[in-house]
């Protein structure tokens, strides 16, 4: 693979400004085309950024293309992967993996298959915020972790996103929308998750459209909107987790993990930043601790991080496996409340390895390691 | 009118804190109290002006009305028992029994023999639990959707000087906590048709650390037998879901007590292991919270039950701190460990109807309405 690694783009939508922003800040990969089903979107963009508008097919026929970078629809995630594996480049895809199981599995076993990798958003898990997080407790603050939670409480999308309906129809929902931040950050502190419970409901089997420009418009709900699990990890503790569009106001946390000697108050999975709070057992008061690792990253540090790992050899951080994973935890929930019974998940996952401290802007490997 | 004359039998830790309670009343004629340990009813009765009596001689007793049950956990359903045998109304401390099977005996005793059985907690009788039982009825902040409940601490090992059957079968925060949080929800929500839970022991040994115990004992360590991590999600009647959580294993947390979620805002619950406020409501589409002036006395103490249970003999209504009530909040216990340990879900029937909001504007030391 040529240095730097040849990134071609998928689906010019919403997301796919940060890309082509942030890709910039790492010196191992460039985005040298894009392509959408729109031809049209594809040439603004390429015009904008300056890389070449391809079809979607020649993008993937593309010889000089060594990584695609799949920012299409979710529902189309898993197709768009598929043949880019088939085409013989490593493809890192925006989150979800796939909307069920099974094609999240194709992509895997295809991937394995060839010797190419996968890689998944979110990357939010890099950040400063979640690798202090990570730091503190793989080094001892506050013991070994005994219990958890994390919570997103918002009253959905439709007072502001102009086309919210998908968010109320199969592969929405709250879990799927934002539980990849959460259930990923969760894993990466706590590691793998063994068994889902949890209850689940939809509370506005109709939802009023306020934004423009479809104002006044009705969504009939398809799936759940308020959904509480309990996630019990491989390490034996257990987490109580909330994804709901259906509340107003909150004063809950974003994420707490409880230890033995302390407990550990987690910035929003959803972005890279801190604050990193720490009270100790005996502490009078919560301390922001000093972030370890920078929160001036962006979306796009998990594909560096895979373009290095691809070059040194070891395991990318950001994962096919680590989104299955995620992906199987999430399905779990609905899947609990439905059947009435806990359920078994299937998949293990490794916890990602911490990032090295003292990385260099633009850098996701220490200088020298592994050459 | 006429007063109903108390017995309290179980002079403990708590004992004296009910006496203060129930004397608020005019309806309570608090007369005598009994212990296995009769030093102790000595010491309640002379701080009191009661009578100190044995067991038995308070059972036996024709001029009381009704017993407050204040023994230990374990004791709970053979004192009632007894009591309802002597031909009593029995008010018992949390919780109303050991089993399930136990609790569901003590009511239909008492249903047999025409007797009422109350059970702690009473704290729902409390300016802060009616205020957002009000607001809730009231429409504040619509139709309920969801509800969650929060208890985490790192248990007793500190405060009590001896808290080893915290740790114990029958203990827990579950069998602890969980009753004043679930008895506020199913006040304000209604009853429970499923619940799910999971379960953890963050700690394999507790140490006493108790600041008055002898240096000889403090910091002897306890083996813990139970989970002292229980989380649930509460399926309501209603439709609501709710996400519980009662823990010994948090050293500390940023979680709130209590949430309701409402299809037009949130109310914010004060702690139910309380009677006061703070009651707090933040509408959709408002900046802030606002704190609501309650509507109902927050200075009643623990007994409060009893008076209610007072009223309710005198004027044939019923009475809300009840068997009933307590049986079901028993019974989701005992379901939510059963959920975690068999990996399903469990399903639970016959939950109590909401018990009736208190009047506003009573009289002072009154709880039903002297004007209608």
């Amino acid at each position: 693979m040529p240095d730097p690694a040849r990134v071609g783009l998928i689906g010019c939508g919403n997301i796919c400004d940060r890309y082509f922003r942030f890709c910039r800040t790492f010196v191992d990969i460039e985005i040298v085309a894009c392509a959408d089903l729109l031809p049209e979107r594809a040439r603004a963009k390429a015009a904008q950024y300056g890389v070449r508008a391809l079809e979607v097919d020649e993008l993937l026929r593309d010889p000089d293309i060594d990584i695609v970078l799949n920012l299409t629809i979710p529902q189309a995630h898993a197709e768009v992967d598929l043949a880019a594996l088939e085409a013989g480049k490593h493809v890192y895809s925006e989150k979800p993996l796939a909307l069920d199981l099974a094609d999240g599995q194709r992509v895997l076993a295809s991937a394995a298959e060839r010797g190419l990798r996968v890689g998944c958003a979110p990357d939010t898990f890099l950040g400063g915020g979640q690798q202090t997080s990570r730091k503190l407790i793989d080094d001892g603050w506050i013991g070994r972790p005994v219990a958890a939670v994390a919570f997103l409480a918002s009253h959905g999308h439709e007072h502001w996103h102009p086309d919210p309906t998908y968010y109320y129809q199969a592969g929405g929902g709250p879990m799927l929308d934002m539980g990849p931040y959460y259930i990923t950050a969760l894993v990466n502190l706590l590691g793998p998750v063994a068994r889902v419970s949890g209850s689940t409901r939809i509370s506005f089997p109709q939802r009023r459209i306020t934004s423009e420009p479809k104002y006044g418009e009705m969504i009939d709900v398809e799936v759940s909107t308020h959904q509480a699990a309990l996630l019990e990890f491989t390490a034996g503790l257990t987490a109580t987790v909330v994804m709901s569009f259906d509340v107003w106001s909150h004063n809950l946390p974003r994420m707490e993990i409880y230890g033995m000697e302390g407990s550990l108050a987690v910035p929003d999975p959803n972005t890279f930043r801190g604050p990193v709070l720490l009270r100790r057992a005996d502490a009078e008061a919560w301390s922001e601790i000093p972030l370890s690792h920078s929160d001036r990253v962006e979306r796009s540090i998990g594909v560096a991080d895979m373009v290095s790992a691809i070059r040194h050899g070891r395991p990318h951080r950001a994962s096919g496996d680590l989104a299955l994973h995620a992906l199987e935890v999430m399905l779990a929930v609905d899947e609990a409340s439905a059947s009435g019974r806990h359920v078994n998940i299937e998949s293990s996952v490794d916890r990602p390895a911490l990032l090295p401290t003292g990385l260099r802007p633009g850098q996701v490997e220490l200088m020298g390691a592994g050459s | 009118m006429a007063r109903i004359r108390v017995g309290i039998i179980g002079c403990g830790h708590i004992s004296d804190h009910y006496c203060q309670g129930l004397k608020q009343f005019r309806i309570l004629d608090l007369r005598a109290c009994a212990d296995l340990d009769l030093r102790r009813a000595e010491k309640l009765a002379a701080d009191h002006g009661i009578a100190a009596l044995s067991v038995d001689q308070l059972l036996a007793d024709p001029d009381i009305d009704v017993v407050v049950n204040l023994t230990p956990p374990a004791a709970h359903y053979d004192v009632a028992m007894q009591v309802i045998a002597a031909g009593k109304h029995v008010h018992n401390e949390k919780p109303l029994a050991r089993t399930r099977d136990q609790g569901r005996k003590i009511l239909d005793a008492a249903a047999a023999a025409g007797l009422r059985v109350g059970c702690a907690p009473d704290t729902l009788l409390g300016g802060g639990l009616q205020t957002s039982r009000k607001l809730l009825d009231d429409g504040w902040i619509g139709r309920p959707v969801a509800a969650c409940g929060f208890f985490c601490s790192h248990g007793p090992d500190s405060y009590h000087p001896e808290p080893d059957f915290f740790f114990k079968p029958g203990g827990g925060p579950l069998f602890d906590m969980a009753p004043y949080y679930l008895t506020a929800l199913i006040y304000l929500l209604g009853p429970v048709r499923r619940v799910a839970g999971s379960a953890s022991k963050g700690f394999a040994q507790r140490y006493a650390t108790h600041p008055e115990l002898p240096p000889e004992r403090y910091g002897y360590p306890i083996d813990v037998e139970v989970d002292t991590h229980v989380t649930a999600t509460l399926d309501f009647a209603n439709g609501c879901v709710g996400t519980l959580i009662t823990s010994f294993d948090v050293w500390h947390d940023n979680l709130p007590r209590m949430e309701i979620y409402g299809t037009e805002g949130t109310l914010s619950v004060p702690d139910p292991n309380h009677f006061r406020g703070p009651v707090r409501v933040k509408r959709a589409g408002a900046d802030d919270w606002s704190e609501i002036p309650l509507t109902h006395d927050a200075s009643m103490l623990r007994g409060v039950g009893v008076a209610d249970l007072a009223h309710a003999l005198r004027s044939g209504r019923p009475h809300r701190a009840s068997g009933v009530l307590a049986w079901h909040v028993l019974d989701l216990m005992h379901a939510i460990l059963e959920s975690a340990d068999a990996g399903r879900h469990v399903d639970v029937a016959g939950g109590a109807e909401r018990p009736a909001p208190l009047p506003t504007g009573l009289a002072p030391g009154h709880l039903d309405d002297l004007r209608s």
